[in-house]
């Protein structure tokens, strides 16, 4: 293995704190799905005959 | 010892970003250092320094262990987690009439009888030792439309029953925000109705075409009703859904999220999820929405918490809340339904709720096979390195494809931000964290 040392910059940032849980928490009672797909990988198997408004 | 099957390592500038999927852990290192890193993660030994930070962390793990096996056990203690999930329709008819939603406005509210069962239902799982807790969620059409007649009592008999018996006891709503106002912020402390989730469909223009009364627009009513809602409870969550469109994610967010002030912001996120039906296939190499990437780097300059993006997560073993074995979904006419993404037909009926106070699931056979393996536990999921951010196909997505109604499960096929970019922001994100704290 080859010899190496840590710089000191490396070294702080080791010691940062992960953020477990602050992304998407699908335990979370309000995250819900819409319209068959919320990210959290649901899709539409419906065909569906709407279509997508003009907003301006 | 080896190294994790989960590990990354991404270019940033000058340095590259070390990142453990399992872990979250994630710190930059200088070239030269990521070159002895990876000769040290080849063949890991304790004469480093270093080594213990490295096991601690995930980035090397034990000849014997399987990691995959590791995730399987988390996701089976999240699935059979005994706090009971319940969500519950008071109806199905709403004020709105939105061009992309999935339900059908179907008339009809929640009877007596159906309450009456709900409580002889909750009642029994108490008694019967068989939940630790209850998170309560009201959903719709607009569960507001029924708050005084169904979500306050049934909220309340819940609250009482709950902590009667020591148990936990959650509760949150998923609404439009139009109906909320003094009277009912009052009540929402009694009922600890503190968890909101609320829409705006991109700016006042696009909102109001699209979510308004009748014609009448809702957008500054919304806005002055969470202000006010947050100003009055401060522990309420408010959780504001932006549903968007090519043409909505194009908006000028920081016009729109600068509308709350910012101690309203502190406790509020903003959630960004594309509108199911202008979903498209992207090569998922090249994938790369810079209008989602903005608007989410907007929202969280104003302070908002905001979730990296949709398709990762970390630290959480189970896709949605409906893979949950306690889990139910009641309808205002007392059938129950598991996922809360289709509409309310014939076909997505799972079960009933009886007059003595049980759920009679009508296939027994499919409530068994959903839930007696993870759902990503596949060939494909298997030796998937995104795993343990993706967590695999939900059980609709999963029980579609066991019904042969799609040949793919796999939710990394839409997901429109590729890994690497989500890795970065991660890392910016825990960096800047520990800059605040640290600095």
């Amino acid at each position: 293995m080859k010899t190496f040392e840590l710089s000191t910059e490396t070294l702080n940032e080791m010691e940062m704190d992960s953020i477990i849980g602050g992304v998407n928490n699908a335990d979370e009672p309000t995250f819900n799905c819409f319209g068959g797909y919320c990210g959290s990988s649901c899709q539409p198997t419906q065909p569906t005959e709407q279509t997508i408004p003009t907003l301006v | 010892m080896k190294e994790s099957v989960y590990n990354y390592f991404v270019p940033y500038g000058e340095r590259i970003i070390c990142f453990n999927a399992v872990t979250a852990k994630v710190f930059s290192v200088s070239n030269l250092e990521y070159d002895g890193i990876k000769d040290f993660l080849n063949n890991p030994h304790r004469d480093f320094q270093h080594f213990d930070f490295f096991e601690k962390y995930g980035f090397i793990v034990g000849n014997d262990i399987n990691e995959f096996d590791q995730l399987l056990i988390k996701n089976r203690s999240a699935v059979f987690d005994s706090k009971f999930n319940l969500i519950i329709n008071p109806t199905l008819q709403c004020n709105f009439n939105c061009w992309y939603c999935y339900e059908k406005n179907i008339n009809g509210h929640m009877s007596v009888n159906t309450m009456n069962n709900i409580k002889l239902l909750l009642t029994k799982l108490v008694q019967e030792k068989k939940i630790s807790g209850l998170k309560l969620n009201w959903f719709g059409g607009e569960p507001l439309l029924n708050f005084y007649n169904v979500v306050y009592p049934l909220s309340l008999f819940a609250k009482e029953l709950m902590e009667k018996n020591n148990l936990s006891f959650t509760n949150s709503i998923t609404t439009n925000g139009y109906y909320i106002d003094e009277k009912m912020i009052d009540h929402f402390k009694s009922i600890k109705l503190f968890s909101f989730q609320i829409t705006l469909d991109g700016d006042k223009e696009s909102h109001d075409k699209i979510r308004n009364q009748r014609g009448a627009p809702s957008f500054d009513k919304i806005i002055s009703n969470i202000i006010n809602l947050r100003n009055s409870i401060p522990e309420v969550f408010v959780r504001l859904r932006i549903n968007y469109t090519d043409e909505i994610i194009s908006k000028n967010y920081e016009f729109i999220l600068e509308r709350f002030p910012p101690q309203v912001r502190r406790n509020m996120s903003v959630d960004f999820q594309r509108v199911w039906q202008t979903i498209k296939k992207i090569d998922s190499n090249k994938g790369e929405n810079d209008a989602l990437l903005k608007a989410i780097e907007t929202a969280n300059d104003l302070g908002y918490l905001v979730p990296l993006d949709g398709f990762y997560s970390i630290g959480k073993y189970n896709q949605c809340y409906v893979d949950r074995f306690y889990f139910a979904h009641i309808n205002f006419d007392g059938k129950v339904f598991k996922c809360t993404a289709r509409n309310y037909s014939e076909k997505y009926i799972c079960g009933e709720l009886t007059n003595d106070g049980m759920i009679k699931w009508y296939n027994q056979n499919t409530r068994a096979e959903m839930h007696v393996k993870a759902h990503f536990d596949n060939e494909k999921c298997r030796v998937c390195k995104t795993l343990p951010l993706c967590v695999g196909p939900c059980y609709q997505a999963y029980l579609d494809y066991k019904n042969q109604e799609t040949d793919n499960f796999c939710p990394q096929q839409f997901r429109e931000i590729s890994i690497e970019t989500f890795i970065i922001n991660y890392y910016l994100k825990v960096k800047s964290n520990y800059l605040k704290h640290n600095g």
